[in-house]
Parts: C-alpha cells; sequence; structure tokens
C-alpha cells in the first residue's frame, strides 16, 4: 500500500470522531497550544475567523458554542483568540488570522483551501475530513486521548510550519 | 532516479554541522509539550521527543508531583516507590536501585543520568546516588526505562536507565526552598533560584547539604566486622548552575556545571563497610536546533568523579578519579509522512588512575556511531529499529610494580561492540496498546576490572586486567497496556526474558608475574532471567489515589568454576527477589495531603564478608511501610512530615545492617 493511503488510514483510525458537533474548551485549548509549535506562532491577540454554515444546524451549532467560548477572549500562553463568525458565503471578504472551521460544512469548504493559496492564514478544525480532503491544515481531537492531525499540504499553503519536535509527535498526511 | 536532496541531506547533517557549527537551534520544551499532549514526553526511549504512552519500551515517568508525595529526601528514596523498581537499604544514604533485579552492591545494570549526561559512574560501574548533583525539587521528571537501551545511550544500559530531567531554565521559573530535620540527627537544607532574563533566557542556581549520622554507638545487633560504621557523620554539598540562552527565535544554548561533596558510610562491591568520599564536577554545553533539516543537538560534556576511602584495599587507601569527556552530535528528523530518523555520532574518552599502587592510568576511547529509524506502518502500528556501533580502544600508560604480570601493551586493545532495540507497538484501541520488543544491551567491565585496582603486599596482589569482554544482556518483552477509563485506572503488564552473557565478579581470577601472585577479576558464566509485572494505578473519589504492582522473576545462573572461587562474588539468583510487591494510596483535599507506600520483597541472600570470606546470609521476606503528610500552611509554605520503615526500629533488609527507622519533618516554600 503506498504511504499516502496507510496515512489515510491512519488519520481515519485516530480520528473516528462522533458525527456530532463536540467542541469544547480543551478542544480549543489543544488547538491554540498546537498552534504554539509553529516556527513563526501566532502571538499576542488574534481574531478567529469560526466558519460555518447557516443551513447546517450542526455547524451553527459549533459555531454558537466557539463563539461562546472566545466571546471574552480565549488565552493560551501569550496567544488571546477572539472570535469572530464568518459564513461559509463570506470567506472572500473575511480578514482574520486563523479560520476555525466547524464540522458539516461539506464540499464547499474547498473554497477555503482556494483562498488560502494566495492568503496563507492558519486553519484548524475539529472535522477531520476537512483536513483529509485538504481545505484546512490541522484537525485536533481532544478526547479519549489528544491527537493532532496535519494534512502537510494544506499547511504549506496555508503558510504554517511547524517544528520538527512537534513533527514527529503527531501523525501527518 | 536518484534522490532529491530533501531525502538524503538530513542522513549528512550530523557530520556536516558538527563540521561547520550550528545555524539555529531550540531546545525541547517539555512543559509544552506535555500541556498540549496531556501526558509526560520523553526523549529516553528512541532519542526523539514522544508521548509516553507511544514509547516502544517499558517505560514509567516519576512527576514532580511524585516526587514531592513520595516524603524521601533523596532519590532511592523516590524511586524505591516505583512499580518494578528494585531497592536495597545498605545505610542511611546509601541505596542501590535496580530495574528487573541482579541486585548487589554497586549495582551495575542501570545506567543514570542528569538532563542526557551520564552520572554512573565508570570505575566501578555504578551510581553514586549522593553524589548526583541535583536537588529534589528541580525535578521535572525522572524517566525510568526497563530493559535495554544501548541502542541509544551505549555502554552500562543493559537492565534499564534512569534519565533525570530537571526544568529547563529557558522556560520553566523555579524558585523554592526546603528545611529538613529528623531522626539519625539528619539536617537537610535546599534552595533552588531561577533568574529570568526576559526574552534571553534564563539561570537556575541551586544547592543543599545534608548532614545525618546512622550509626552514633555500636548497638548490641552491630557485628563487631562493621565497626568500620560506628561514629562517622555522613555530609553531602552540592552546587549547580543552569543556564540558557535563547539565541535567536529558533536558537538556544544551554550550559549546566555542577559540584559535588559527599562522605557517608558504604557497603562497598566486596560487601565489606567503609566510609567513603566522593567529589564529583562536571560541566556541559549544549546547543540544540529545530529547523528544516530536523531537530540537532550538540552537546559536549566533561565529568570528574573521584571515590576515595581510607581503608581501602587490606588497609591500603584507595583514591579513583575517573575523568570522562563526551562529545556527541546527533539529527532527529522526519521524511515524508511516515519515517521518523536519528543519526547520532558519540565520541568519549574516559580514564581512571589505578589505586592504591598508583602512577598509572587506565582508559579507553569509544567512537559509537547510532542510529533510529521509526516507521509508522499502518494507522496504528509502528515499528522502531534502533543501532549502535562502539568502537572501543582500550590503553595504560604509566608505571607498573615490580614483578607485574603485565606490561603496558598488553592493554593495546579494540573492541567493536554492537548494541540493537526493536518495538513494535500496536495500538488497538483507544485503550489498548501491545508493545513486542528486543533488544541488545552491553556493558563494559569497569575500568577497576579492566586494571585501575592494583595493590600489592608480600607474597601475593591484586590487579584489574585487559582481556575481559563486556556483558551482552539480550532482552525479549511482550507488554500490553490498558486503560480502564470506567475505574480512572490503567493496567500495565509486562513478560520478558534476559539473557546474560558473560558476567564479571571482581574477584576469582588469578594472574602469575615474575614476583608475585595477583588476584584478579574474572568472567564467571552466563546466567538467564524470565519474569513478569503486572501494575494498576489510578483515581477514585475525585480526592483519592493509588496503585499496586507485582513483579516476579526468576534467575537461573550458569556459572562456571571460577564463580566459587570469587570473593564477593555476583549471586543475581540469590540476590534477587522472586516477588516484588508494591501498593500505595494517596488522598489530598484543600490543604491536606497524605500519602502511604508499602513495599514487600520476598526472601533473598546475600554476602557477609568478614575481611577474609564470603559467607551467604539469608535475608528473609520483609515488608517496609513509609508515609508522608503534608499540611499547606499557606500559598507558598508547606509543612510535612514523613517516614521510612515505619514498622519496626529495626528491619533487616539485606546482608548488612539492618535498616532504620527514619522519621523527618520539613518546612518548604515555593514561589
Amino acid at each position: 500500500m503506498r504511504p499516502k493511503a496507510w496515512a489515510l488510514l491512519a488519520s481515519i483510525a485516530l480520528f473516528a470522531l462522533p458525527t456530532a458537533a463536540e467542541v469544547s474548551d480543551t478542544t480549543l485549548l489543544i488547538a491554540a497550544r498546537a498552534l504554539s509549535f509553529l516556527q513563526h506562532p501566532l502571538q499576542g491577540e488574534v481574531v478567529v475567523g469560526i466558519v460555518y454554515q447557516p443551513g447546517s444546524p450542526q455547524s451553527a451549532l459549533e459555531a454558537r458554542q466557539l463563539d461562546a467560548m472566545m466571546e471574552d477572549g480565549f488565552r493560551a500562553g501569550t496567544l488571546v483568540l477572539r472570535s469572530r463568525l464568518v459564513r461559509l458565503d463570506e470567506l472572500a471578504s473575511s480578514n482574520v488570522g486563523l479560520y476555525f472551521l466547524t464540522s458539516d460544512l461539506g464540499a464547499a469548504a474547498a473554497a477555503l483551501a482556494q483562498l488560502n493559496r494566495s492568503r496563507h492564514v492558519p486553519c484548524v478544525t475539529t472535522d477531520i475530513a476537512q483536513v483529509r480532503d485538504g481545505n484546512c491544515a490541522m484537525g485536533v481531537r481532544a478526547q479519549p486521548r489528544v491527537e493532532i492531525l496535519v494534512n502537510r499540504a494544506a499547511a504549506a499553503a496555508s503558510g504554517m510550519t511547524f517544528s520538527e519536535a512537534f513533527r514527529v509527535m503527531i501523525t501527518e498526511l | 532516479m536518484p534522490l532529491p536532496p530533501s531525502r538524503y541531506l538530513p542522513l549528512l547533517l550530523p557530520v556536516v554541522l558538527c563540521a561547520h557549527g550550528m545555524a539555529q537551534a531550540q531546545s525541547i520544551d517539555y512543559g509544552a509539550l506535555e500541556r498540549l499532549f496531556q501526558e509526560p514526553v520523553t526523549t529516553s526511549a528512541t532519542g526523539s521527543p514522544q508521548r509516553v504512552t507511544d514509547v516502544p519500551a517499558s517505560m514509567v515517568i516519576v512527576t514532580a508531583e511524585d516526587i514531592r508525595r513520595s516524603g524521601a529526601y533523596d532519590l532511592p528514596g523516590v524511586l524505591s516507590h516505583v512499580a518494578g523498581v528494585d531497592f536495597q537499604q545498605w545505610t542511611d544514604d546509601q541505596a542501590e536501585i535496580s530495574v528487573r533485579g541482579y541486585d548487589q552492591p554497586y549495582s551495575q545494570r542501570v545506567l543514570v543520568l542528569i538532563n542526557g549526561r551520564q552520572v554512573y559512574a565508570d570505575d566501578y560501574n555504578f551510581t553514586p546516588w549522593s553524589s548526583l548533583p541535583v536537588e529534589l525539587g528541580e525535578i521535572r521528571q525522572i524517566e525510568i526505562v526497563k530493559g535495554p537501551g544501548s541502542a541509544l545511550f551505549g555502554f552500562g544500559a543493559v537492565g534499564g536507565v534512569i534519565n533525570i530531567v530537571t526544568y529547563d531554565p529557558l522556560y520553566d521559573d523555579i524558585d523554592s526552598a526546603a528545611v529538613s530535620a529528623g531522626s539519625q540527627q539528619l539536617v537537610q537544607g535546599s534552595a533552588i533560584a531561577t533568574l529570568p532574563l526576559g526574552q534571553i533566557g534564563g539561570v537556575r542556581i541551586s544547592g543543599g547539604a545534608r548532614s545525618n549520622q546512622d550509626f552514633p554507638n555500636a548497638s548490641s545487633e552491630s557485628a563487631a566486622a562493621d565497626s568500620d560504621l560506628i561514629g562517622h557523620i555522613n555530609q553531602r554539598r552540592d552546587a549547580n548552575l543552569d543556564g540558557a540562552a535563547r539565541l535567536n527565535d529558533s536558537t538556544s544554548l544551554r550550559v549546566e556545571a555542577s559540584t559535588t561533596e559527599v562522605r557517608q558510610n558504604e557497603y562497598n562491591p566486596v560487601y565489606e563497610y567503609d566510609f567513603e568520599r566522593f567529589e564529583t564536577d562536571s560541566v556541559k554545553a549544549q546547543l540544540s536546533s529545530d529547523g528544516s533539516y530536523g531537530l540537532l543537538q550538540l552537546t559536549a560534556y566533561a565529568n570528574r568523579i573521584n571515590l576515595a576511602s581510607d581503608q581501602g584495599v587490606l588497609g591500603a587507601p584507595v583514591d579513583y578519579t575517573d575523568r570522562m569527556t563526551v562529545l556527541q552530535c546527533e539529527d532527529v528528523f522526519k521524511l515524508g509522512v511516515s519515517h521518523t530518523f536519528r543519526a547520532a555520532l558519540e565520541y568519549r574518552h574516559e580514564s581512571t588512575n589505578t589505586s592504591p599502587i598508583s602512577g598509572a592510568d587506565v582508559f579507553y576511547n569509544v567512537i559509537s556511531a547510532s542510529g533510529m529509524w521509526s516507521w509508522q506502518l499502518g494507522p496504528s502500528l509502528t515499528l522502531t529499529n534502533a543501532v549502535r556501533l562502539d568502537a572501543l580502544t582500550l590503553g595504560r600508560n604509566g608505571s607498573s610494580p615490580l614483578g607485574y604480570p603485565f606490561i603496558n601493551s598488553d592493554w593495546d586493545r579494540a573492541r567493536q561492540v554492537p548494541s540493537y532495540n526493536s518495538g513494535l507497538v500496536w495500538r488497538l484501541d483507544d485503550n489498548d496498546t501491545l508493545r513486542l520488543l528486543a533488544a541488545r544491551g552491553t556493558l563494559l567491565p569497569n575500568l577497576v576490572e579492566l586494571g585501575a585496582l592494583l595493590y600489592r603486599i608480600p607474597g601475593f596482589g591484586g590487579t584489574g586486567i585487559p582481556t575481559l569482554a563486556p556483558t551482552v544482556v539480550d532482552n525479549y518483552e511482550f507488554d500490553w497496556d490498558r486503560q480502564l477509563p470506567q475505574f480512572g485506572a490503567q493496567l500495565r503488564t509486562s513478560v520478558f526474558y534476559q539473557l546474560t552473557d558473560n558476567m564479571i565478579s571482581l574477584s576469582g581470577g588469578i594472574a602469575v608475574g615474575p614476583g608475585a601472585l595477583y588476584f584478579t577479576p574474572t568472567a564467571i558464566g552466563d546466567s538467564s532471567a524470565l519474569g513478569g509485572s503486572i501494575s494498576l494505578d489510578g483515581h477514585f473519589l475525585e480526592h483519592w489515589r493509588w496503585g499496586a504492582s507485582l513483579r516476579l522473576e526468576r534467575i537461573s545462573e550458569s556459572f562456571g568454576p571460577s564463580a566459587a572461587a570469587a570473593v564477593g562474588q555476583v549471586d543475581p539468583r540469590n540476590e534477587t527477589p522472586t516477588r516484588l510487591v508494591k501498593l500505595n494510596i494517596g488522598w489530598s483535599q484543600g490543604r491536606w495531603e497524605n500519602d502511604v507506600y508499602l513495599a514487600y520483597q520476598s526472601q533473598t541472600a546475600g554476602v557477609d564478608y568478614n575481611g577474609f570470606v564470603g559467607t551467604s546470609v539469608i535475608v528473609p521476606a520483609y515488608s517496609a511501610v513509609d508515609a508522608r503528610l503534608g499540611y499547606k500552611l499557606n500559598t507558598h509554605l508547606t509543612l510535612a512530615v514523613s517516614g521510612q520503615n515505619l514498622l519496626h526500629a529495626r528491619q533487616v533488609q539485606t546482608s548488612g545492617e539492618p535498616v532504620q527507622r527514619r522519621l523527618l519533618a520539613t518546612v518548604s516554600a515555593g514561589f
């Protein structure tokens, strides 16, 4: 089997996520901490574009949860995350420092990948399918065991280069 | 099709960087990685940073919290509570730690390091725990690898590896002080201060002092032969400096220096009590790099370990000074998405003077090349292979006594010693992990055995010899770990089989010189060990924690006739308990914290040496209880009382003097 296929299988096995939206403070914290291992880490206040699909109850619920978590600024070390809700059809006009993709965006999330070829904005999500499809660079899972999945091609397109100490400890595809 | 440069350049980087210096560097931030993955992180299994649940090794990590709760005032006391770790208390301040048995005074089979710097003394192949230059309060974690680790660390890592990782002043601001007083006239103080230097980095200084008297008077239980113990005051002092500087966004340099001075009662490798002096000094510099070429480290350090005893050999004082210089260069890098590699080169020079007859040095140079390849074979399956080749050249220079059976050129020998570690880790699901491990570890004869020992009295003498071959340990193992989330617990099991080839005894051989007969070390034969362990630990009812472990081990010996002639011979079959049980329970709520530890070990035997003949002594099975009760006075101050061997005022635990009950009160402050 080709290495890429193995990596794909690995991502499926490691990130067998429940279909219901599950974004907790811990998930957001893990995502924020993982971003500190970028070779040029995000610092200070960062506006997070929570990308959601209004037509999807799951996506909208997750967006509201994330928005509430970051309402007063979500702190992780020196990083402070502040939210801005971004409808999928508003992506092109959004001006944020980080994208957080909610679940159930479907194929429409490919627009973000296209956008990032020119904008180079980091992206995280709990929807691993978006990482596998290359629409988002990094997927995180907090429970029952912290797992981090990085799509190298999407990361490169987003301008995300991670430290080697971090790379050897995560799953890449 | 030729490989693109990105595929092969990383393989050349250690050489290139050693030759031309490093462009960028950044050390591993253990704290940040631990907070991210919510479990301890280690490099002691493969050299690559890994989560402890991912390592291809049987590993236990003792955290700073575990150390505090242990109530122990020294490192062996902390390690004595660890599942499966063998512990022998010979005097108040000399305890031996072994992993997977082969217990003996001056335990040889566990390589001990501080931040990767060897503190295991090659003169006798042992760890003088009291002389380790570290205060308990500055330790982030103690990593205990069970089984050989020679493919990463080289000689000495045959039974296991213990790497003591301190806080990094680049990332961690630790300030604390503690004062203790207790039985056996114990007084101990410790202070740790970190000076942050803003974006530049930080400097931590630490030091401690201890004084106690374990045998102030002759007691009815003390044998007359052990009168060497009486009346001595054990003392320990250490001072340490640890500085780290961030040279740019991804560049850091860490410099460590230390000195220790210890005087204490000891039970030596030939089973005699002695009042010994240890002095150590070290300096280390490490430049680290994290970039597109991988995680690079260039390390240089020098150690001096002096061991002296007035009683020495047959009344002649011994005074060994072991000097070690080590240069290391390594690169950890990932190729593609599934392959992690480590490539490393190491040079080591080590020498020890002869003693009691001085005038010569025995030395060796070792050039080592090692590599590790971790391959993610499938979704949850990782195969890791590591190999190392140590090329050693032995030598001796200086004078010899008249009639000595050897000349210096007899030491001109070279050996190539390979070692390996191989591990298949299969994560079945979120709860179950299987490990299949095979490894070969190597143990050089110590420098005393290789010739540093040299004495002569009318009629005979004694000397180390250059012809001894290394001891080789092969270990085969199967582990199963299971998380039990419904009980807030985890189960760890292990079955192992070890073959030890060419064990060495400090005595038992004879060399005939023109002027005298010399007693020498000798190879006594082989042994094997079959064992298994099971441990459970977890939490319940919010405030409670607990642990239980059982280690079973049976050792077989295949010794030749030379073993019978050995005085103070190696006798692992009888000295290692076949059953080792440890239990602990603890509770924390509000300002209170309470922990109790119980250890049981089955009957063993040891050697009691009366100056001429060693006799085997039965050591009955025993149980020992340690405990600590802590009360947090305010956000900075904690008061604790703790005790060791609480069940008996004096208890036979070895073939030496009974171990005494010890009580301790400690006031500690953290800022």
